[in-house]
C-alpha cells in the first residue's frame, strides 16, 4: 500500500527545479534565465515517465492507451520569476561568486517550491492525519499501560516526538530518485563541465525544496499537537540546537541518498536500495517509534546506521532537550556528515571516472 | 441509402468561468463567478453520405474537435440535431461506438511496450467480435497495411509511419461504417504519408467505409478527401468538393525561372505579374491568370532574360485554404478590411452557387444546407469577384503543387 | 436478403432505426430480438476484465527488473508497519481488545484487498487525473461501459506485493484453517469493492471540482491510513467518522468481527456498507460523466 513509500510529491514524480535545464545550464549568470523560463517543458526530469519505483517502467502504456504518453506530472506550473538569486549574483564581488552561487541556487529552491506552497499545504493535509492517528494510538497506549511517562517520554512529549520525525521524514525530498535519473538520463554528463561542483549544487538545490516541505509539515503537524496534547516545555536555548541538528540530519540524508543514487552508475535498478534506505529510516531511524523503545540488541544495530541521524536525533533533542545530550548528538551528526560526505565523493569520482571511460 | 452524418443546426456553447489571478479575484469568484461564453460552434448543417471522403479543416480553435466530439457522441450540444449511422451520437453512444472508428493522430491507442497485435486482441475483445471472424479481418488488414514484418515487435520499437499504420488498422478491425481520422498524418516523412494515404482510400474504396478526416496536412486532402469543409469560428465557411475548390480558386500561376545571370533588379512592366522572389540565380513570378495570359508572360520573360530552367505550376492548396481561414470574418456580420485587402471572396463565390462562379459547376456540392447560410452571410463578405488567391506572405513551397 | 435486413423487419420501436448493413458476421450476430450486437452482459464485462488484466501483466512484466523491483518495494514497504506493530506490541501487549494476532490479520486483510483492487482496478486511485486531463473522450468512444473500461485499463505492478505480503502473512502468522482461508478470502474481495468504490467516489470530485486532485489523493490516504489501526484507538467524535466519512471502521473491524469471531450482524452490515458505496459510486461517476459530457467542466476542457 501506498501509504508510506509515495506519499503526495513522491507519487507525481519529481518537481524540476529551475536549475536543470538543459537548455539552460548552470552557472552563474545563466540561472537567471533558468529563472524565466523555467517550467516543466525544459526539464528532463518530469518528461521521461520515470524507471523503477513506484512508478515502474509501462506507465505509458499501461494507461490502455489513453495516455498520451506524457506521464504524471506534478501540478503546478510555472515558477514565479524571481530576481533573488539574480539579484545575489549580480552584487556579491567575484571573490565570493563561488559560494553565493549555491546560496542563490538555494534561494532558488526555495523560491520554487514557496511557489507552489498552496498544493503543498494540501498535500500535507496527510500529516494531519497522521498525527491525529497518533494521538489516539498513544493515548490509548498511555491508558493501557496507567504510566503518565513510557521511557521518559510523556504523551505531550511523544506526540511531539513524532511531529518531529514525520515532518522530516516526509518533508525531505527523495534524492536518489533524482540522482538516479540524472544519470540514467546522461543529464550527469553535461552539467559536469559547467563551473559549479556538482553535489553541492544538488545539496542546495535538495536543502532549499526540503526545508520548506518540511516547514509545511511541522506547521500542520505542530498546529494538531497543540490542539490535542498541548505544548511540551522546551527551553529557548534549544533552538538552535535544534534546528542544527535537523539541518544536519537532512545533510546526512542526501548525502546516503545521492550516492544511493550515484549507484546508477553501477547497477541497474537502485530502487531496491533506496526504498531499503527508506524503510529502515521509518523503523531504525526511529520515525515510527522512539529508539528508546526498541529492544536493546536492536537498538545498538540502529545506532550503527545512519539513518537514526536524520530523525531520531533532532526529535529527541526537541522532545525532551534536557535529558538528551545535545552537544552528543550534535557531534555524532557531525561525524555522520563526514562519514557520509566522504562516502558520497568516492562514489561520485569513481562514477566520474566511469562516465569519462564509456562516454554519456 | 441514408447518408452516413446529417448535422442540423448543430450548436455548442461553452459556459467558461473567468479566473482571474491573485487571492482576492479568487474568492471573489467564489461567490460571484464570472461566466463567459464560448460560442465553439454556431449552428453548422452538414449531409455527408456514406462511402465519402470528407476533410473536415479548419485553423486552431475553430470548432473543428468540438464538431467531432458531438458527432461521436463525447458531448452534448447546446441546441441542433444529428444523426451518425442512424444514431443519435449523445445519447445513444455505446451504441453507436460499435459502428465507428477513430485515430487520433497525437494519442495512441497502441499498449506501448507489447506488440501491436496484443493491442489488436484487446480490440476484439472490447467490440465483443467472433473471433474467427476477427483473425480473418484482421489478417486482411495485417497484409493489407504490410504489417506482417513488425507485428510482433513492441510498439515502442516502430517508426512513427509503422505505428501509425498500426493505429489505422486497428481502428479498422471491427469494420467500422465510418472513421474518424485527426491529424493521421502527423509528424509523418513524406513516403509514410503517401502510404497512409493510399491505404485510407484503398479502404473507402473496398469496404466502403466513410472517412472523416481533419488534418493540417494539405496533402492528405488532397490525396484522399473528395469533399472539403471548412469551419472557422464556429461556423462553416465552405463545403466544396476538392476539385472544385481547385479550380474555383486557381486565378494564377507561379512561375518559378532558374537563370543564368544573377537576376538584378528585376523590371517587369507587365499588369498581373507579381515578383514573388528575386535572389541570385532564381526568380519567382506569380501571374494572375485572367489580367494575362501566361503564353504573353513566358515570352516576355524568355525575351528578357537568360532561362536556364522554367517550372510553371498552381498556387499550392494550402495558400488557398490559409486565405480561405484568413478570410472567415471573426464573428457574424462583420467584414474585416484586411480580408478585403486581401481579396478574395471566397464565401461569397463557395454559397453563391448559381452566381458567376461557375468553373466548378455550381460551389457548394451539398444543395440546401450551405446554401441556407448564404443569406445572413453575403452580405457582410460581398464583394466584386475575387482576384484570385495571393499567395501566403512568405510563399515557403516552391513550385507549389501537392506537398 | 441480408441478416441486417431480416433483423430490421423485426425491429419495432419508436427508437430502433435503421442499423447500418456490414457488420453482419463480424459483431457477433444480433441475437433474435434484434438487440444491438452483444450488448455487453456480466460475462463480457468479465472477459474484459480479464483481457486487460493479462495485458497489463504482458507490459508489465517488459521491465522484468523494475516489475520485481516494484513488487519488493512493496513488500518491504508493508513489512515496514508489521514490524512497527511487532515491536508495539513487544512493549505494549495489548491494546484494548486487539492484541499482535489482530494486528497482523488486518495487515494481511487490508494489505491484500488493497492489492486486489489496485491490480484489478489500477486506475481507481488516478482516476482524478484521467478526468481532469480529458482522457475520458478515449473510452467514450469505445462501446463499453466507462467507468469499469476506465478502471479495469490499468494495473498497478506493486499490487502483486501487497497481494503477496497479505497472503503470506495470513497464511504464516493468521492462524489458516481452511474455514479461515474461505473467510478471508471472502472478507478480501469485499472491501476490495469497498476500497474502488470508495475512489470512485473521492476521485469523481474531479468531475465538480477542477484540479482536485490533491484532495482526492488525501482522502484515499486518509482512508488506508485510519483503516491500518486497531479500531479501539477511536473514540467517541473519532468513532462516529470512522464509520461515516472516512469508512475505514468497516475495514478495521474484519479481523476481530469476522475472522477472530464471526458477529454476523456486523458482516452483514460490512456488506451492505460495500454495496451502499458501490451504488453511491455508479451514481456519483454517471452525474459526473454527464457534467463532463456537457463540456462544462471547471477545467474548460475544450
Amino acid at each position: 500500500m501506498t501509504v508510506r513509500l509515495s506519499g503526495g510529491a513522491e507519487a507525481q514524480g519529481l518537481r524540476c527545479t529551475p536549475g536543470d535545464c538543459a537548455e539552460h545550464g548552470r552557472g552563474q549568470g545563466r540561472e537567471r534565465r533558468c529563472q524565466r523560463k523555467a517550467g516543466h517543458g525544459h526539464c528532463p526530469g518530469n518528461r521521461s515517465g520515470g524507471r523503477g519505483g513506484d512508478k515502474g517502467g509501462g506507465e505509458r502504456g499501461r494507461e490502455g492507451g489513453s495516455g498520451s504518453g506524457s506521464g504524471i506530472g506534478s501540478g503546478g506550473n510555472g515558477v514565479s520569476e524571481s530576481q533573488t538569486g539574480a539579484v545575489v549574483v549580480a552584487v556579491v564581488p567575484r571573490s565570493f561568486r563561488s559560494v553565493s552561487k549555491y546560496v542563490a541556487v538555494l534561494a532558488l529552491s526555495v523560491e520554487n517550491a514557496a511557489a507552489y506552497f498552496a498544493d503543498t499545504l494540501v498535500r500535507t493535509i496527510f500529516m494531519a492525519v497522521v498525527i491525529f492517528v497518533f494521538v489516539l494510538l498513544w493515548r490509548t497506549t498511555y491508558s493501557v499501560t496507567g504510566h503518565p511517562t513510557i521511557a521518559g517520554f510523556s504523551v505531550a512529549q511523544m506526540i511531539w516526538y513524532l511531529v518531529i520525525t514525520e515532518s522530516i521524514i516526509n518533508g525531505r525530498v527523495r534524492y536518489w530518485r533524482k540522482m538516479d535519473e540524472e544519470v540514467r538520463s546522461g543529464q550527469i554528463a553535461y552539467s559536469l563541465n559547467k563551473p559549479v561542483n556538482y553535489l553541492v549544487f544538488h545539496y542546495a538545490t535538495f536543502l532549499g525544496e526540503s526545508v520548506v516541505k518540511v516547514g509545511a509539515n511541522l506547521l500542520i503537524g505542530s498546529a494538531v499537537a497543540l490542539l490535542m496534547v498541548g505544548s511540551i516545555s522546551v527551553p529557548l536555548e534549544a533552538a538552535p540546537f535544534v534546528i542544527a541538528s535537523m539541518l544536519l540530519g537532512l545533510t546526512v540524508d542526501y548525502m546516503t541518498e545521492a550516492a544511493i543514487g550515484l549507484l546508477a552508475f553501477w547497477v541497474e535498478d537502485t530502487a531496491p536500495f533506496g526504498l531499503i534506505y527508506n524503510c529502515l529510516a521509518l523503523i531504525l531511524g526511529g520515525t515510527l517509534l522512539p529508539l528508546d523503545l526498541f529492544p536493546a540488541a536492536l537498538r545498538s544495530v540502529a545506532a550503527a546506521l545512519p539513518m537514526n541521524q536524520v530523525v531520531y536525533a533532532p526529535a529527541r533533542m526537541f522532545a525532551s532537550f534536557s535529558s538528551s545530550q545535545p552537544f552528543a548528538i550534535l557531534m555524532g551528526q557531525v561525524a555522520w556528515v563526514v562519514v557520509m560526505g566522504c562516502a558520497l565523493s568516492c562514489v561520485f569520482r569513481l562514477g566520474r571516472r566511469r562516465l569519462d571511460v564509456n562516454g554519456g | 441509402m441514408e447518408p452516413a452524418i446529417t448535422v442540423k443546426d448543430l450548436t455548442k456553447t461553452f459556459a467558461v468561468r473567468q479566473r482571474e489571478a491573485g487571492l482576492q479575484a479568487s474568492i471573489r469568484s467564489v461567490f460571484r463567478p464570472q461566466v463567459s461564453r464560448v460560442h465553439a460552434v454556431r449552428g453548422i448543417s452538414f449531409t455527408v453520405d456514406q462511402g465519402e471522403t470528407v476533410a473536415f479543416i479548419g485553423p486552431n480553435g475553430a470548432g473543428k474537435s468540438t464538431t467531432i466530439k458531438m458527432l461521436t457522441g463525447i458531448l452534448f450540444p447546446t441546441s441542433g440535431e444529428a444523426d451518425v449511422l442512424g444514431f443519435t451520437p449523445w445519447r445513444e453512444r455505446e451504441r453507436l461506438a460499435f459502428y465507428i472508428g477513430s485515430v487520433f493522430g497525437q494519442k495512441s491507442q497502441l499498449w506501448y511496450h507489447l506488440p501491436p497485435l496484443d493491442t489488436f486482441d484487446l480490440l476484439a475483445r472490447i467490440y465483443e467480435l467472433d473471433r474467427k471472424e476477427y483473425l480473418a479481418r484482421r489478417d486482411y488488414l495485417i497484409g493489407m497495411f504490410e504489417i506482417e514484418e513488425f507485428q510482433r515487435t513492441p510498439v515502442r520499437k516502430l517508426s512513427l509511419g509503422q505505428r501509425m499504420r498500426c493505429e489505422i488498422a486497428a481502428s479498422l478491425l471491427h469494420r467500422p461504417r465510418l472513421v474518424f481520422l485527426d491529424e493521421p498524418t502527423i509528424g509523418l516523412d513524406v513516403v509514410a504519408r503517401q502510404s497512409i494515404r493510399t491505404l485510407i482510400r484503398q479502404v473507402n474504396e473496398e469496404d466502403g467505409t466513410t472517412v472523416f478526416l481533419t488534418s493540417h496536412d494539405v496533402g492528405d486532402i488532397e490525396g484522399l478527401c473528395r469533399r472539403v469543409i471548412v469551419i472557422n469560428h464556429g461556423e462553416l465557411v465552405l463545403d466544396e468538393s476538392t476539385s472544385t475548390l481547385k479550380r474555383s480558386y486557381l486565378k494564377s500561376k507561379v512561375v518559378d525561372l532558374k537563370l543564368a545571370s544573377p537576376v538584378g533588379d528585376v523590371d517587369l512592366p507587365l499588369p498581373g505579374v507579381r515578383v514573388l522572389k528575386a535572389k541570385g540565380y532564381g526568380l519567382k513570378l506569380q501571374v494572375d491568370t485572367r489580367e494575362q495570359r501566361i503564353e504573353g508572360v513566358v515570352s516576355s520573360i524568355l525575351q528578357r532574360f537568360n532561362v536556364v530552367d522554367m517550372n510553371i505550376s498552381d498556387p499550392p492548396l494550402e495558400d488557398i485554404i490559409a486565405a480561405i481561414y484568413r478570410e472567415a470574418a471573426p464573428g457574424p456580420g462583420v467584414a474585416p478590411a484586411s480580408a478585403v485587402a486581401e481579396g478574395a471572396s471566397i464565401a461569397v463565390a463557395a454559397r453563391a452557387g448559381s452566381d458567376s462562379r461557375d468553373e466548378g459547376g455550381g460551389g457548394s456540392q451539398v444543395g440546401g444546407s450551405t446554401g441556407d447560410k448564404a443569406a445572413p452571410r453575403a452580405p457582410a463578405t460581398k464583394r466584386s469577384a475575387s482576384d484570385g488567391v495571393h499567395p501566403s506572405v512568405h510563399p515557403s513551397s516552391d513550385g507549389g503543387g501537392t506537398s | 436478403m441480408s441478416t441486417a435486413d431480416k433483423v430490421d423487419k423485426v425491429d419495432k420501436g419508436a427508437n430502433r432505426r435503421r442499423r447500418p448493413d456490414g457488420v453482419e458476421g463480424l459483431i457477433k450476430a444480433p441475437s433474435s430480438d434484434g438487440a444491438e450486437p452483444a450488448k455487453a452482459g456480466l460475462f463480457a464485462d468479465v472477459r474484459l476484465i480479464t483481457a486487460y488484466a493479462r495485458l497489463n501483466l504482458q507490459a508489465a512484466m517488459e521491465y522484468r527488473a523494475s516489475f520485481i523491483s516494484q513488487i519488493f518495494g512493496m513488500f518491504l514497504n508493508d513489512g515496514i508497519w508489521l514490524a512497527f506493530w511487532w515491536l508495539y506490541f513487544t512493549e505494549f501487549p495489548v491494546l484494548g481488545s486487539w492484541q499482535r494476532e489482530d494486528v497482523v490479520v488486518l495487515w494481511a486483510v487490508l494489505a491484500t484487498s488493497f492489492g486486489v483492487a489496485t491490480g484489478l482496478f489500477g486506475n481507481a486511485l488516478g482516476l482524478s487525473g484521467i478526468i481532469l486531463r480529458g482522457d475520458l473522450d478515449y473510452y467514450l468512444v469505445l462501446p463499453r461501459d466507462v467507468l469499469l473500461h476506465a478502471l479495469v485499463s490499468r494495473m498497478s505492478t506493486s499490487a502483486w506485493g501487497d497481494i503477496a505480503f497479505g497472503t503470506l502473512v495470513f497464511i504464516a502468522f493468521g492462524g489458516a484453517t481452511p474455514g479461515r482461508l474461505a473467510l478471508y478470502m471472502l472478507s478480501v474481495l469485499i472491501v476490495a469493492v469497498f476500497f474502488v468504490s470508495f475512489f470512485v467516489i473521492v476521485n469523481s470530485l474531479a468531475f465538480f471540482i477542477g484540479s482536485s486532485q490533491g484532495i482526492s489523493e488525501q482522502l484515499q490516504m486518509t482512508l488506508v491510513h485510519f483503516a491500518s489501526y486497531p479500531t479501539t484507538i477511536f473514540q467517541g467524535a473519532a468513532r462516529v467518522v470512522l464509520f461515516t466519512l472516512i469508512p475505514a471502521g468497516f475495514i478495521s473491524s474484519v479481523p476481530v468481527h469476522v475472522l477472530r469471531r464471526f458477529h454476523p450482524g456486523f458482516f452483514a452490515a460490512l456488506v451492505v456498507a460495500t454495496l451502499v458505496l458501490a451504488v453511491a459510486a455508479r451514481a456519483v461517476f454517471n452525474w459526473g460523466l454527464r457534467r463532463y459530457e456537457s463540456g462544462n467542466l471547471v477545467t474548460g476542457r475544450i
